[in-house]
């Protein structure tokens, strides 16, 4: 005859029993180990009043589904992460405050067939939530660094035309309008020839911290390629681009680079491209167009903003808006207000 | 192996129908609501299609909330309880009235909280009629949600299971809880290594009734 | 003159349970009927009358709630013994407030439907 008393105690499983007035009437060594509760003195008692906790874990009601319907009932890990406060005790392993449990409920019926008493089953499946959680960090992670340039720490390329991608669908089903910055620092070539390429690195990297400071949380910014810088200014049309375009050139003009203990300064030039009138474009057909502006702004002496000035949805090829070192303001037409 | 003859399905309908209508009354007195059946439905389908019954019964354009559970014992097999995916606050709402379900959880998990407990009460006291009628009974793993308020067409079958031949037993029915009018649709799918036990469990419920 | 008995369900299976469980018709003189759903019923009530109608509740085409309710404007005498699964309390409230005598709880034995028979007809 198997000793089921001595097999209950030595089941790695909590196992409560309780009768309809949801007093214990088994309590195993499982549940004295880590409840720090003597059975002598829980056997007989009102598991909800011993554990008031449980009350707001819905256990009265769920217990009493199993009473009426003699049903099977769960308790879900996922969902209230445990039943019992109980400490988690491993020394050598990373792990989490309280042990995360799942627990069944099981009737246990008479010869008659109607339920006379409840078992509780708690599980600890602590390693298990922690396997999983490391999985989702991991995946996390993954996907992170597929979408962040490793050098700047901003999204780079691909990214920021998925999301440029994402931004257009939005646009064009709101009707609204949304503008695109491709920014380039001039001579960056002198930069890595006269001072290294770490001090080059530094710059870029400088740079991108600069840039995402000035932007509003929700203008997206990338790595476009070597010294080149996209920014998707999303529900906004060329004058707000515009006004974000002249903030960042002033800002880096006036900012201060320092690089083996050389002070130095740059400048960017900046281009810009809207969906006005094109809300269909795509990512490429924008970059496109803001590019053909950058390569404007270098020619009119570099350190400045150049954008499409749009006569009735179109683009007139004679009037841009332009903004920047004074000398290059003088040479061309004033902004527009 | 033998097939799923014309009594027998008329066997199974029938034992479905009196054991949902036991679950009916339990669930209708503890939840203090009226819960209205609809006829059984028993089919025959190859395990690959299964999917797309589904597809066919919901309709791909509901949003559903689907419950998953497994059952053991002398037959195996699982059931699905899809839910409107809007219903998730009538459900709260009617447990609450019904009897103290309250737990402390935040809105979206309680939600969630309340579907499991739905599907956990309609599966469990559904299928432990129909053991019983059967002169069996049976044991539940825990529930799952499979789907969160989106398309049938997102619920994906294990695609390692290659037996494409394999037959499953589908059984519908819909149900509507109270004035709320909480309905769902309750699927019963047995593998076909169990058909044997189950016909044979068929095959002497018939003698015995006829 | 032999009694006239329609058993109504859409089942089968629930059909040969319950004939199964009547008592042989020399013991009791009636004639049997089956109708397979509600509007079948009312069809064969509607050309001759019954002495009793036993009917299901739960049939796709109309249901036994539906069912009782015109088959009791149609004649207010029509004597009517429920035979279904639908257990619940407030199904029997309905049937019993739309003019049901009884309601027989599926499955249902020998002893409760000779013991119907006796007493209605």
């Amino acid at each position: 005859m198997i000793d089921y008393p001595q097999l209950v105690d030595n089941l790695s499983i909590g196992t409560i029993v309780i009768n309809r007035a949801l007093e214990v009437v088994l309590w195993n060594r499982w549940m004295e180990n880590h409840s720090h509760i003597p059975r002598e003195q829980i056997l007989g008692k009102v598991l909800t009043e011993e554990f008031p906790a449980l009350k707001q874990k819905g256990i009265p009601w769920k217990v009493q589904t199993v009473f009426r319907l003699g049903n099977f009932a769960f308790f879900s890990q996922k969902l209230h992460q445990f039943l019992f406060e109980f400490e988690n005790t491993k020394y050598f392993r990373p792990t989490l405050p309280y042990m995360q449990q799942s627990v069944t409920l099981v009737p246990l019926k008479g010869s008659d067939g109607t339920v006379e008493y409840v078992c509780i089953s708690i599980f600890d499946v602590t390693d298990s939530v922690l396997y999983q959680q490391q999985l989702i960090e991991s995946k996390r992670k993954v996907e992170e660094l597929s979408k962040i340039d490793e050098l700047t720490q901003i999204n780079n390329r691909r990214h920021l035309m998925t999301r440029l991608n994402e931004e257009l669908a939005v646009h064009e089903r709101s009707g609204c309008v949304l503008s695109v910055i491709l920014l380039d620092v001039d001579d960056f070539k002198n930069v890595n020839d006269l001072r290294g390429h770490i001090c080059g690195d530094y710059v870029l990297r400088k740079l991108a911290g600069i840039l995402t400071s000035q932007l509003r949380q929700y203008d997206i910014l990338g790595r476009y390629g070597g010294e080149e810088f996209g920014i998707v200014v999303p529900g906004g049309g060329i004058d707000q681009a515009l006004v974000v375009a002249e903030r960042l050139r002033s800002k880096v003009e006036k900012f201060t680079f320092e690089c083996d203990n050389n002070k130095f300064n740059i400048t960017i030039s900046l281009g810009l491209a809207s969906t006005r009138g094109n809300l269909q474009a795509t990512p490429q057909e924008l970059f496109k167009m803001a590019d053909e502006f950058l390569y404007r702004a270098k020619a009119s002496g570099r350190n400045c903003v150049v954008a499409p000035d749009y006569k009735d949805n179109h683009i007139s090829k004679d009037s841009i808006l332009c903004s920047g070192s004074r000398d290059v303001l003088n040479k061309t037409s004033p902004i527009s207000s | 192996m033998e097939a799923l003859t014309e009594l027998r399905q008329g066997a199974l309908q029938e034992i479905i129908n009196i054991s949902f209508g036991r679950a009916s009354a339990s669930l209708a007195e503890l939840l203090k609501v009226y819960v209205a059946l609809n006829v059984p439905n028993v089919q025959e389908i190859p395990q690959s299609q299964i999917i797309e019954s589904l597809e066919q019964r919901i309709g791909i354009d509901t949003d559903i909330t689907v419950v998953q559970q497994s059952f053991t014992g002398d037959f195996e097999g699982e059931v699905l309880l899809a839910i409107p995916a809007n219903a998730g606050l009538r459900a709260i709402k009617m447990l609450g009235q019904g009897r103290g379900f309250a737990p402390a959880l935040p809105a979206t998990d309680l939600e969630m909280e309340a579907f499991l407990e739905i599907g956990n009460i309609v599966i469990g006291a559904c299928m432990g009629q129909f053991a019983e009628l059967l002169n069996t009974s049976l044991s539940y793993e825990v529930p799952d949600i499979l789907l969160t308020k989106s398309s049938i067409t997102n619920l994906r079958r294990d695609e390692s299971n290659k037996d494409v031949k394999a037959l499953a037993l589908l059984i519908k029915t819909d149900f509507q809880m109270g004035d709320e009018a909480l309905s769902g649709f309750l699927f019963i799918l047995f593998g076909q290594r169990w058909f044997d036990m189950l016909y044979l469990a068929l095959d002497k419920f018939i003698e015995e009734m006829t | 003159m032999k009694k006239k008995i329609l058993l109504v369900d859409d089942s089968m299976m629930s059909r040969l349970m319950i004939k199964k469980c009547l008592p042989s018709s020399d013991q009791y003189s009636y004639e049997l009927q089956e109708a397979d759903g509600g509007t079948k019923c009312l069809d064969f009530y509607r050309k001759a009358p019954y002495d009793l109608v036993l009917l299901d509740l739960t049939m796709p085409d109309m249901d036994g709630f539906e069912t009782l309710e015109k088959l009791r404007e149609m004649d207010p005498d029509a004597r009517v013994v429920i035979v279904t699964a639908d257990i619940q309390q407030k199904a029997a409230e309905r049937v019993f407030a739309l003019g049901a005598l009884e309601v027989v709880k599926k499955p249902t034995s020998q002893e409760k439907m000779t013991a119907v028979l006796e007493k209605y007809l």
